[in-house]
């Protein structure tokens, strides 16, 4: 692979992984991945990786040099329309739309510098400065996320992660979020979490027993729980998946064997007090147990 | 056909059919009944590693960026004091106003030693940055208040940093202790940016009369070439660290971590595995302050900013692989034993 062509293909990797962050940005599917209050720095990084691609296509292709490898002095206008082509697919994907009118752009791009390349290489027969293999494999390595993120179906965690995780009993509080701002929210507003902090925090939880809450999780039977009782979990999630830890309420449901683990489920009734592993955790005696769609956010956020 | 031109064709096909296999391989692994769960888990633990750490990453090849087009030699030879135990100081505390973490730190040093900066003022800097600097210190005393686990994180990072630091000062020659590609360049030529590590050729295209233009085209051509060169180690950690998390069970960490030894050994094995970003890392510490001695939770805290898996990696960027021994190891024996003495003589 010659110097061009390594070069070319660097900022394509780069503009793409710029397409890539935006759409998920776009289309709300970053939070399957990360807290989304870090969203403002992917963006960020997007307008970072584009600018590089954008400097790295525009250098390559400033004006074609003469046979004797000189730059010409007129090379500002060119390099003004490699600079707007590398924004088009980012500011469309940005936008929101769909794949099927970015990913247009994009192949623009790839096809018009894949040319223009192409004329490069043909002009500058003498360029035979060689790229090592180590580089190549760089152009790899920076290309395995983009080509999990587009191949691998997008998913959030599921009850498969707790495989080697496990569905904790206890949440951290922290230090500057105190129990009773929670308490005020109304019960059959408060998710999961709130109701795990509750009883794992609050000295007496008799006031709580007999609220009835409404919550949306992913079953999961733990084996600490009896038969006929299956967990109601989240993942919570501080920084990116990496970290994320599971909290559950338990939920009393003649039916439990036929709900599938990781099915998304609204689970609705009173709520009691369970004690497993002498830690207090939230039990809920279910009136009703409706399947539901993955809600826009999977995870909560601690 | 002779077998010379066959490996030439063999050759010419090799990338696109490395692409092919790949992209069937994750396919495959996606779709396949028996290993799509653990696969997917895989993919979105390694995803959020990735996308979390790449703002970071980004925020510190740019700061190399700028550094190597607008920083001069002489500046940095300047300002650095000369004496071992100053410039350990003096690199510690540079975080404070290079406010980077362990990803962006590494391309950062890298360009500063390419500048000249002394390998003890590097060093500190490269272990204290990720935990003195306004960021991390502003989210630490988020979530555990301005109080003791704020000032000893702090203070310990001060002293691990600043010793590892000094021994290095003691160290002998840059040339033994970096990578040539992170040596301060000695001819007049290379000064100008024209060094001719492999991957610099497009430091042809730009003349040596940069304009303002052309110089911020520098700062991000110079971005682009980092963030491959020191990004891949960022994906190659992160899907050890995914790999790990996705295969080894937490809980028997957990069981196993008690006692005032124990507990601090796991969670720096913790710190390790995870792989965070120490921006952050402290909510995550949150989580185990229950469950985990106090001391344990300052090993967690103090070493993981230093060293986990993808900085390593990164680390061999810059340095020969002896100089990254010691450059785990005094951390880790240091991080160690003020822990495991916290548990054992302070009281709380």
């Amino acid at each position: 692979m010659n110097a061009k062509t390594f070069r070319f293909i660097q900022s394509m990797v780069v503009l793409s992984l710029a397409v890539y962050l935006a759409e998920k940005w776009a289309s709300g599917r970053l939070s399957y991945y990360i807290n989304l209050r870090f969203s403002p720095l992917i963006l960020l990084s997007v307008v970072i990786l584009t600018l590089m691609a954008a400097f790295g296509l525009s250098s390559l292709f400033s004006g074609k040099p003469d046979i004797n490898g000189a730059q010409p002095q007129n090379s500002q206008k060119v390099t003004g329309n490699w600079f707007i082509l590398s924004f088009v697919p980012v500011l469309t994907a940005l936008s929101g739309l769909s794949l099927m009118i970015f990913f247009p752009f994009f192949l623009l791009v790839l096809a018009a510098g894949t040319i223009r390349l192409a004329a490069l290489n043909h002009v500058e027969t003498h360029n035979t400065e060689r790229v090592s293999k180590i580089s190549i494999l760089s152009l790899f390595a920076i290309s395995f996320p983009l080509l999990l993120g587009v191949l691998v179906p997008v998913q959030s965690l599921s009850a498969t992660a707790l495989n080697t995780r496990g569905m904790s009993l206890s949440a951290p509080a922290s230090l500057g979020e105190t129990v009773p701002a929670t308490l005020q929210n109304i019960p059959d507003e408060r998710n999961v979490l709130d109701w795990v902090k509750i009883f794992n925090y609050e000295e007496d939880v008799s006031s709580h027993t007999g609220e009835t809450a409404e919550v949306i999780g992913f079953v999961y039977h733990d084996s600490r729980l009896l038969s006929g009782q299956f967990m109601v979990g989240r993942f919570a999630v501080t920084c990116c998946a990496a970290d994320a830890f599971a909290i559950g309420m338990a939920v009393n449901w003649p039916d439990s064997q036929n709900l599938q683990d990781d099915t998304w489920v609204k689970v609705k009734g009173n709520v009691d007090l369970l004690v497993i592993d002498g830690q207090r955790i939230p039990l809920i005696h279910a009136e009703s147990v409706t399947q539901v769609d993955v809600p826009e956010q999977p995870y909560l956020y601690p | 056909m002779s077998f010379a031109q066959l490996t030439k064709k063999f050759r010419s096909f090799f990338v696109p059919g490395a692409v092919l296999l790949l992209v069937f391989l994750v396919v495959s692994l996606s779709y396949w009944p028996l290993s799509a769960a653990a696969w997917g888990t895989f993919t979105t633990i390694f995803l959020g590693i990735f996308i979390e750490a790449v703002p970071f990453l980004m925020i510190g090849t740019f700061a190399s960026g700028l550094v190597e087009v607008y920083v001069a030699q002489d500046t940095i030879q300047k300002w650095t004091p000369k004496s071992p135990l100053l410039s350990a100081f003096a690199g510690s505390i540079l975080g404070l106003f290079f406010p980077v973490c362990e990803c962006g730190v590494v391309p950062l040093v890298r360009r500063l030693f390419r500048k000249g900066l002394p390998i003890p003022t590097g060093v500190a800097f490269l272990l204290a940055a990720p935990i003195i600097n306004p960021i991390v210190i502003l989210s630490t005393a988020t979530a555990f208040g301005f109080g003791q686990m704020l000032l000893m994180r702090v203070g310990f990072a001060l002293v691990v940093s600043v010793i590892t630091g000094l021994v290095f000062a003691t160290a002998g020659a840059p040339q033994e202790i970096l990578r040539s590609v992170a040596c301060a360049p000695s001819t007049p030529e290379e000064q100008n940016g024209h060094h001719h590590d492999f991957q610099c050729q497009h430091c042809h295209d730009v003349g040596d009369d940069y304009g303002q233009k052309s110089k911020m085209s520098r700062v991000f051509q110079v971005s682009l070439e980092e963030f491959y060169e020191i990004g891949r180690f960022l994906v190659l950690g992160a899907a050890i660290a995914a790999g790990m998390q996705t295969l080894i069970p937490q809980n028997i960490l957990l069981d196993i971590g008690r006692g005032p030894v124990l507990s601090v050994l796991v969670m720096m094995v913790l710190a390790v595995l995870l792989s965070i970003c120490s921006t952050v890392d402290s909510f995550v510490a949150l989580g185990f302050v229950n469950i985990f001695s106090t001391g344990s939770v300052l090993g967690f805290l103090l070493f993981g900013p230093m060293v986990d898996i993808k900085s390593v990696l990164m680390f061999l960027q810059v340095f020969r692989g002896r100089a990254v021994l010691y450059l785990v190891s005094i951390p880790l024996v240091l991080a160690i034993l003020i822990s495991v003495s916290l548990n054992y003589f302070a009281s709380w």
